[in-house]
């Protein structure tokens, strides 16, 4: 494997639109630091199929399904803390003709910072779907 | 330090290594949620793919100590000397050791079969009645 060794990474500015707001400190940046990229980046992803079989991922060790729409994932690598990382989920519904409210929900209570609950609700309860599961923050 | 942080280890192995979709699934009832549904837990093919070849999963100590740390302290695993290979079996049996709840695994005391390793085959496909799922408990001769 090669390595990239790179301190920062130039933006090219020509290909700045005019309308870009100048207000925005980034539009006025030539040079990022490479840490803004790979601090960045998503430090976990899953994704899981109705049975909450893990089909491709980054970072997880195991998916547990918990019951009906519940489903748990446990990282490989832990977070620092349980303030210093986010979780987003997004889900197929049930079915193309599924009515009623649709909502996820994500509840990080690992005390470790090393796994956390996602669940899918749709009209009125929870619903086994497939999931897609991202995460960022800072790793321990 | 030679071995470098596990998330470098974790993301080399994703690009060198193949998934591995285990054969088996770990299904456990928490003994402190008698109306809980048994859960069902699946290993991740990366991470099964990585315990297999070796060198890059801390050990299992580490995980332990870890989850005794208080919140935003340092932890020791992902700087941990990583392990050798392992077979699939010695693979599940960490993974209940780090995901599973310990009152499942190390505490519990009674006499009920709380935990089981099964194959993916023993696992109904159809999740009707899924919230009143329980593992059955086979009585003695």
């Amino acid at each position: 494997m090669s390595t990239l060794n790179v301190a920062n990474i130039s933006d090219d500015q020509s290909t700045l639109s005019n309308s870009a707001n100048p207000n925005d400190a980034l539009n006025n940046t030539t040079t990022v630091d490479t840490k803004y990229v790979t601090n960045g980046c998503a430090k976990a992803w899953c994704r899981i199929t109705e049975t909450a079989e893990v089909q491709s991922s980054l970072n997880i060790s195991t998916c547990t399904e918990l019951g009906t729409g519940d489903r748990e994932f446990n990282f490989f690598n832990s977070y620092d803390s349980t303030t210093s990382y986010t979780c987003n989920i997004s889900s197929y519904y049930s079915s193309a003709n599924a009515t009623g409210a649709f909502f996820d929900t994500v509840n990080i209570t690992s005390p470790s910072a090393s796994s956390t609950i996602c669940s899918h609700f749709e009209r009125g309860g929870p619903v086994s779907v497939y999931m897609f599961f991202t995460s960022h923050g800072d790793l321990a | 330090m030679t071995h470098g942080h596990l998330w470098d280890r974790l993301c080399e192995a994703k690009e060198r290594l193949e998934p591995v979709q285990s054969k088996y699934r770990v299904v456990y009832e928490k003994p402190d949620e008698l109306d809980a549904p048994a859960a069902i837990m699946c290993p991740d093919p990366n991470w099964l793919a990585c315990a297999l070849a070796g060198d890059i999963l801390p050990p299992i100590e580490t995980y332990l100590r870890d989850a005794l740390v208080p919140d935003g302290e340092p932890k020791e695993h992902p700087y941990a000397k990583p392990i050798g290979p392992m077979t699939e079996e010695e693979a599940i049996e960490y993974l209940i050791m780090k995901d599973c709840p310990p009152q499942v695994w190390r505490d519990y005391t009674g006499n009920r079969s709380i935990l089981k390793i099964v194959p993916v085959e023993a696992i109904p496909t159809n999740r009707n009645f899924r919230n009143a799922w329980k593992i059955k408990q086979e009585m003695a001769a």
